[in-house]
């Protein structure tokens, strides 16, 4: 379980142009909960993602997983509990590592780097079982690049290298932004897939309307950093499109 | 004139540890590091007051590789941990290891006639240059497979992907201002041995013995590159190889340039000149 208590989060704190990005923020979002969360842009989307990832210090408030206080924990060791999908197709892989490199690190994302080889046969085998999965036909690249690869097929991939190791929560922040329909579709159906496999707790952030309604299990919306909508499964199912959009007229 | 190459290829040997580190640096981290040119005089500086002290040469080799790597965490921890810009980090390490040096030296050259060195503590053939040959080519050889071992482990992938892509590598759980502290130890680690290695072949330290020494390592990476290029070859360890390759080939540039008469004078005037085509000329031909 996820816990934001009491956050508070401003950028800019003294200078002219002080932006109050969360205040105070209380949510709480239950395991193998897919979150949708949506909201225009400076709602505090990305903050409240950047906050669970480490990458920003709340000013005030606690953030627990399962309980623990992860507050204050450096980004590099709360990747025990977290996995994250970018916005950016290309930020979740090194372009000059193989598919298969990539896919090493992935695996032991919560495990020391330590000196063996780990690419072995056996492992080999799982990366290319797990890739055909996708059915994009990279399993017989594994040699290849990761910055071979087209924008979209880097994104499917560092979705499924984010369910490599054993993790519990999935971010994904705008994660087709920069991908077209189709492929976007296609990564959301893969990140859909796993989170039900897998069990995973998972927050998408997407602008996509369509999206929105296909996908998660609860809705939240955002607005100047505060929930101003929050909808379980039930509800969410009866939402209609051209509702949602006078949302962001509020 | 046999010799005048042999000589070239002995001294590309030697400073192909040199261009080992610049590639750790520059390729595999992205950081641009000048501390190269006061490590290589520290290799060079702590390597001649050993051995004119009586210590075993083989015995220096690690305590000369581990006082490089002191000299190369201190710029990655000037850089990392009070994120000074690595280029500066580099200049300020360097600027002050000018004084170290001198001060380990207590002069500013320290010769080293009738001193045993790695090169003639065993006697394997009578040709001292062949001699010198075989022993620099073992180093390299164990150099090169220890290197391309260490960058296929877990470690070394975690070490190329901070280089590669900062972001997602913190998110697989790497602390990234300590890989580069570690990265930035081990490139001048490697440095500081390339200084061990020219002071033996030459026969003396020189407090100058490092100015503008970098240029000779980027150098040696890019040749090995443009060759790599030509090829599509992403193996690191042919692009290693590729690199030793680059060291050696641009002591033989330089020794065909002397050869035919350019003053000696000038040599840094070439060396620069010469890296500023090999670097130009991939760019001038692509069409953007």
């Amino acid at each position: 379980m996820i816990h934001f208590r009491d956050i508070s989060k401003t950028f800019g704190t003294g200078t002219g142009n002080e932006i109050r990005a969360l205040h105070p923020l209380n949510l709480e979002i239950k395991d193998k909960e897919f979150v949708v969360l949506i909201g225009s842009n400076g709602s505090g989307k990305s903050t409240v993602m950047n906050l669970l990832s480490g990458a920003l210090r709340p000013d005030q408030g606690q953030i627990l997983v399962d309980g623990q206080d992860i507050t204050t924990l450096p980004e590099h060791q709360r990747c025990k509990y977290l996995s994250r999908v970018f916005q950016n197709p290309l930020s979740g892989t090194a372009p000059e590592l193989s598919i298969e490199e990539n896919f090493r690190l992935a695996t032991i994302r919560t495990q020391p780097k330590g000196f063996r080889i780990g690419n072995n046969d056996a492992f080999r085998k799982t990366v290319r079982e797990r890739i055909a999965s996708l059915n994009l036909g990279l399993e017989s690249k594994l040699n290849q690049p990761m910055g071979s690869l087209s924008g979209g097929q880097r994104q499917a991939l560092t979705l499924l290298m984010a369910t490599m190791d054993d993790s519990k929560i999935l971010l994904m922040d705008e994660p087709t932004a920069a991908l077209d329909p189709a492929t976007s579709k296609l990564i959301l159906d893969i990140a859909e897939k796993m989170v039900q496999e897998m069990g995973l707790t998972a927050i998408l952030i997407t602008h996509q309307m369509k999206d929105v309604i296909r996908y998660g299990n609860r809705l939240i919306q955002l607005k100047e950093g505060k929930v101003i909508r929050d909808f379980p499964k039930i509800q969410k199912q009866e939402i209609q499109l051209n509702e949602l959009i006078n949302w962001f007229g509020d | 004139m046999a010799d005048l190459y042999l000589s070239a290829v002995l001294l590309g040997l030697g400073f192909a540890s040199l261009s080992i580190g610049i590639f750790i640096s520059m390729r595999i981290f992205n950081i641009p590091d000048i501390t190269t040119d006061g490590s290589f005089t520290l290799g060079g500086a702590v390597t001649a007051v050993m051995l004119s002290n009586g210590y075993n040469a083989w015995l220096s080799l690690p305590i000369v590789f581990l006082i490089g790597a002191c000299a190369g965490s201190l710029t990655g921890l000037i850089h990392t941990r009070l994120k000074v810009n690595a280029l500066l980090s580099g200049i300020l390490v360097m600027t002050a290891l000018y004084s170290v040096n001198l001060a380990i030296m207590g002069r500013s050259n320290i010769p080293l006639v009738n001193i045993p060195s790695i090169y003639n503590s065993i006697q394997l053939v009578s040709d001292n240059l062949i001699q010198e040959l075989i022993i620099l080519s073992f180093i390299v050889l164990i150099l090169w497979i220890k290197i391309s071992w260490l960058l296929k482990t877990d470690f070394g992938l975690a070490m190329r992907a901070t280089g590669n892509n900062e972001v997602m590598i913190r998110a697989l759980g790497v602390n990234t201002k300590n890989m580069k502290t570690i990265g930035l130890a081990l490139a001048n680690g490697f440095t500081a041995l390339s200084g061990y290695l020219i002071t033996q072949i030459q026969g003396y330290a020189d407090i100058n013995m490092g100015i503008g020494i970098v240029i000779l390592g980027l150098g040696s990476v890019m040749i090995g590159e443009i060759v790599l290029k030509l090829f599509h070859i992403h193996s690191i360890p042919i692009h290693l190889l590729a690199v030793i390759g680059g060291s050696i080939l641009f002591r033989i540039i330089l020794a065909f340039a002397l050869s035919i008469g350019i003053d000696a004078l000038y040599l840094k005037l070439v060396v620069s000149v010469f890296v500023l085509l090999i670097v130009s000329i991939p760019n001038l031909k692509r069409t953007e």
